[in-house]
């Protein structure tokens, strides 16, 4: 991985950020460890969310209403807090949906990512 | 590998800087972030790492931990500086388990509330004192009501009381009955469990305690206070038996004269009490506080024999009675009716008058339903303009707050709390304000009282008591609930980042400018319907007051004097009596005439008496015509200044022993005499009795209004006293010398009097001013009222437009500037800034003038000498609301007038 590359898609990844974390807790609540994880595997390692942005984040979007945290204790295991989608979460997820379709396709009709 | 394993909670703390963030909160974060390095150990491990390797890996992970710390304050700041800027503790206490979510939430939001209303200084006491207004007038004009027209009778079942009261096309205006009709009722009445009547005296002369005391008291029959089924406190009350003719004769006192002239003897009952020279038993006491209407001041209440079974006249009795158990209204009046064609087949000429029955409380109170309805609805409007112009403030608020409101949606408040909480502030300022106009209610009510005495019966403690209480609370919540709504659905509508991300400047915007525009509109509509009803009252009262009452009133000075029946028996006694003490009075320096008569103008008129005059006998069927009777002493018109109008005056020589004769008035005269100077016709005073005495007219004088300012001219007959002297209570009235006032002749009257018979007590002197300006109590009290009313909403309605033109200044503040800078004409300037404030003020005339009919025609029975429509009413108050919307423009318009253009554009 080239390192011009690399900052670049840190520049990227800083906007979606909201993006992955809503799209990832959509289907189920999760915790902190697992969305980060999840980023990591899913984009094949192309994306990371570092606890130092991750937690701060998930503090944000829960002091907004997006996200909504619980403790959850299973026997023999330690406490987790696990993240869920609030209604207005849900709202924003889809907003923030439609704003980077938009922007895909702006950049696609311009630039041909599609094609690149 | 438990035991290999990090103590992450250690070491998180040992790495992580302090987060300032309330205890819970920051313990919360740690927990957290332990459990992110203890899942990425774990994972290492189970990847097959070494313990030691697998630490470095999940320590990795979190990489630098200021960063991480930074950025977590960075995300918890807003709930930090919200709290701040809420003036709330940014480290919270910490909520128990128990602690219930629901109410620490309201509690806090209580305390939000408070602090932000508090801050907000300017706002919170107008927005309260407006709704103080609302509430203290609700309350007062409610107390009123309560007082005049919900308490009930103070009397057992007293829905069970009736007034019987005979009318006629004559007179339609139900009145008092005669001895005859009384005895008839008595006599063939089956409905009823007791029939009682009952006339008041201003004045009783006792004799027994410390000195002589004049008292007022009412005579009553047997039954009076068993059909009231009111006891004595102590002792009884009449027994049947001693209404008999030759029975002892007995008395019952108020509790208010036992515990004063007489000391609070318990021994007072069953010892004797000299009454108007009488000997008479107490035989009980009232207990305090009773009355009754017609004698609202009475401390002492004797028997009288009603007998006077063979003429049917004079009509002076108030009569009452108690339906049986189990005997409707609509029965009595079927009995009433029976009764009353009996009455007409015994006495040979009937007439055409009707008896008729009433609740007894609405004969008492139905008077004052019209003026307490005109105020009910006076303050509907005011609490209307008081809700509104709170609403209009509230809204004002509202976006000035909106930033606030959006921080607080930034940190996570829900629509729910957020609309909670407005309301939350909306009720805290409306409690405020509801408590504020309780106790202003509270502070006014005495005064209010003092004042309301003589214009309304039963008032008599007025007082801010439950019921009113909760009138005014029910009020408070209706007018929080008005004005809490909009706001707190605004507040709740307000979308954060648009708040945040401007800079908060949609305050002002369009949709808001007009509901602004809408609010005033309302206000000066309801501003302008209370001002046009004050004004019908006070063009109303000026009239009253402009009423020629007939005579000079100026220098007079009036003082009843009566005379106790014992001591002075009908006849020569009493005319001497009177020859004495005005031959004295007359000598007093400062006196330049003085006379007695019975009754006063402008309201004292004391009998009526059907007449008929000579040759003109009422047809079949219908009733006399009745006359205002007085009883004069000789220089009665002099001293009065009454003109003489054909004739002569009455003279001293007009005595017993010379022809009967009478003074009639001018309204006699041409309206029933139809002759200007009908000197020597004959009239016939009383029931119409074919071989009874007639009376000569001597004299015609002008009308004098006995029967109150707002009396149509009536016929007057004037009588001797010496000829006819049978009424024992007389106004001793004296004329001062020019430029004396005549109140300081009130002394010297009053002893001159104890001179004459020092068994008489004294008794207070009023000028005719003074009766004259009591006899407009009622209409005054009611245009004091609605005149506070108006300015109170005119007030408010002022502010509303400051409000707005002062908006419109900061809104075009920038426009003005570039007009200023092209040449724009102050004139330009104050057109564009005054503009909506005019149109609004004409929208709330142009709706508020028609509406103020619906006002005015409460106000109909009200108005004496002027219509609902008065023109000049609907005149005045347009202009008095131009005058108030230039006052209230003038400093705003000015401040548009300063712009400094150059600032301004600089600011830009």
């Amino acid at each position: 991985m080239a390192e011009t590359e690399d900052l670049n898609l840190a520049a990227m990844q800083k906007g979606s950020a909201t993006l992955l974390v809503l799209a990832l807790i959509e289907e189920r609540a999760r915790h902190g460890y697992e969305i980060s994880t999840l980023i990591a595997e899913r984009s094949g390692g192309r994306l990371q969310l570092q606890p130092a942005s991750l937690y701060p984040l998930l503090y944000r979007l829960e002091a907004q209403e997006l996200v909504a945290g619980r403790w959850v204790e299973k026997p023999g295991e330690r406490r987790r807090r696990f993240y869920r989608l609030t209604p207005r979460g849900r709202r924003a997820l889809e907003a923030h949906r439609r704003s980077w379709r938009e922007l895909f396709l702006a950049l696609d009709q311009v630039a041909q990512i599609g094609h690149a | 590998m438990p035991d290999s394993k990090p103590d992450w909670t250690r070491i998180v703390r040992q790495h992580l800087p302090p987060l300032d963030l309330p205890g819970r909160r920051e313990a919360e974060i740690v927990e957290e972030l332990t459990s992110e390095l203890d899942e990425a150990w774990r994972a290492a491990i189970a990847e097959g790492s070494e313990p030691d390797e697998a630490e470095r890996v999940a320590l990795a992970r979190i990489g630098d931990w200021h960063a991480l710390a930074r950025g977590i304050r960075d995300a918890e700041r807003p709930v930090r500086e919200g709290l701040a800027r809420l003036g709330l503790p940014t480290h919270l206490p910490e909520t128990g388990p128990m602690s219930n979510p629901f109410l620490t939430g309201i509690v806090q939001d209580l305390k939000i509330a408070a602090r932000a209303l508090r801050r907000e200084m300017s706002f919170s006491l107008s927005a309260a004192l407006v709704i103080a207004l609302g509430v203290a007038a609700a309350a007062l004009t409610f107390s009123v009501a309560s007082a005049v027209l919900l308490r009930p009778l103070p009397f057992h079942e007293p829905d069970r009381l009736l007034a019987i009261r005979l009318s006629s096309a004559q007179d339609p205006k139900p009145g008092p009955l005669c001895e005859a009709d009384y005895l008839a009722l008595r006599e063939l009445d089956r409905s009823f469990s007791e029939i009682a009547a009952s006339y008041s005296r201003r004045d009783f002369q006792l004799a027994g305690g410390a000195q002589p005391l004049r008292a007022g008291g009412a005579l009553v029959t047997a039954g009076f206070f068993r059909a009231l089924g009111v006891g004595a406190q102590r002792g009884r009350t009449f027994l049947p038996q001693e209404e008999k003719p030759g029975a002892a004769p007995v008395v019952v006192i108020s509790h208010r004269l036992w515990q004063g002239y007489l000391g609070g003897r318990p021994g007072a009952v069953g010892a004797p009490l000299s009454i108007d020279g009488k000997p008479y038993t107490v035989v009980g006491v009232l207990p305090p506080g009773f009355r009754f209407a017609s004698a609202e001041t009475a401390d002492v209440w004797v028997l009288f024999h009603p007998e006077r079974a063979e003429l049917r006249a004079p009509f002076y009795l108030g009569v009452f009675a108690r339906l049986k158990p189990g005997v409707g209204i609509a029965a009595a009046r079927a009995e009433i009716s029976r009764i009353e064609s009996e009455i007409k087949q015994r006495y040979p000429d009937p007439g055409d008058w009707k008896l008729g029955v009433a609740d007894l409380k609405e004969t008492i109170v139905g008077a004052s339903r019209a003026p307490l309805a005109l105020l009910a609805a006076a303050v509907a409007l005011l609490l209307g303009l008081a809700s509104v112009s709170v609403a209009n403030l509230l809204l004002a608020r509202g976006l000035a707050v909106e930033r606030e409101i959006a921080v607080r949606a930034a940190l996570g408040a829900g629509r729910g709390r957020l609309l909670r909480q407005r309301l939350i502030e909306t009720a805290l300022l409306v409690a405020a304000g509801g408590a504020l106009g309780l106790g202003l209610a509270a502070a006014v009510s005495p005064g209010l009282a003092r004042l309301s005495r003589g214009a309304l019966p039963e008032v008599h403690d007025l007082r801010v008591d439950w019921r009113v209480a909760l009138f005014a609370l029910a009020l408070i919540a209706l007018v929080a609930l008005a004005v809490g709504i909009a706001p707190a659905l605004r507040a709740a509508r307000t979308d954060a980042t648009i708040a945040l991300g401007d800079g908060g400047r949609t305050a002002g915007g369009r949709g808001h400018r007009r509901r602004h525009g809408l609010f005033v509109v309302c206000e000066v509509a309801l501003a302008t319907m209370l001002l046009v009803g004050a004004g019908l009252l006070m063009h109303s009262l000026v009239r009253l007051g402009r009423v020629d009452s007939g005579v000079s009133g100026e220098r007079l000075l009036a003082m009843a004097v009566a005379l106790p029946d014992g001591a002075y028996p009908e006849g020569p006694t009493r005319d001497a009596f009177w020859r004495r003490l005005l031959t004295r009075v007359r000598a007093v320096p400062g006196v330049e005439a003085a006379s007695c008569g019975m009754s006063l103008p402008p309201d004292l008129l004391i009998v009526t008496n059907p007449f008929t005059i000579e040759g003109q006998a009422a047809p079949p069927g219908q009733s006399p015509p009745l006359a205002e009777e007085l009883m004069v002493c000789p220089g009665f018109f002099e001293t009065l200044g009454v003109p003489l109008l054909a004739g002569r005056t009455l003279t001293p020589g007009d005595d017993g022993n010379a022809t009967s004769v009478v003074v009639v008035n001018r309204t006699m005269a041409e309206k029933f005499l139809r002759a200007p100077r009908p000197i020597g016709r004959r009239l016939q005073l009383g029931a119409p009795a074919p071989d009874g005495p007639w009376v000569t007219i001597v004299g015609v004088v002008g009308d004098v209004k006995y029967a109150g300012l707002d009396a149509a001219p009536a016929p007057t007959v004037y009588v001797p006293y010496a000829q006819e002297g049978w009424w024992s209570e007389l106004f001793l009235t004296v004329r001062a010398s020019p430029g004396l006032d005549p109140a300081t002749l009130a002394p010297a009257l009053a002893r001159i009097v104890a001179e004459v018979d020092p068994t008489l007590a004294p008794a207070p002197a009023k000028t005719l001013a003074e009766l004259r300006s009591d006899a407009v109590a009622g209409p005054r009290f009611r245009t004091l009222l609605l005149q506070a009313f108006a300015l109170g909403a005119l007030a408010v309605a002022m502010a509303g437009l400051y409000g707005l033109v002062a908006q419109e200044v900061l809104r075009r503040a920038r426009e003005i500037g570039v007009r200023r800078s092209v040449g724009a004409s102050g004139r330009d300037v104050l057109v564009a800034v005054l503009r909506p404030g005019a149109l609004a003020t004409l929208a709330g005339v142009l709706i508020g003038l028609p509406a103020s009919l619906l006002l005015a025609r409460l106000a109909k029975s009200l108005l004496f000498g002027i219509a609902p429509l008065d023109p000049l009413t609907y005149a005045t108050v347009p202009v008095a609301l131009a005058l108030a919307v230039a006052a209230a423009s003038i400093g705003p318009a000015l401040r548009a007038l300063r712009v400094d253009p150059a600032r301004v554009l600089r600011s830009e």
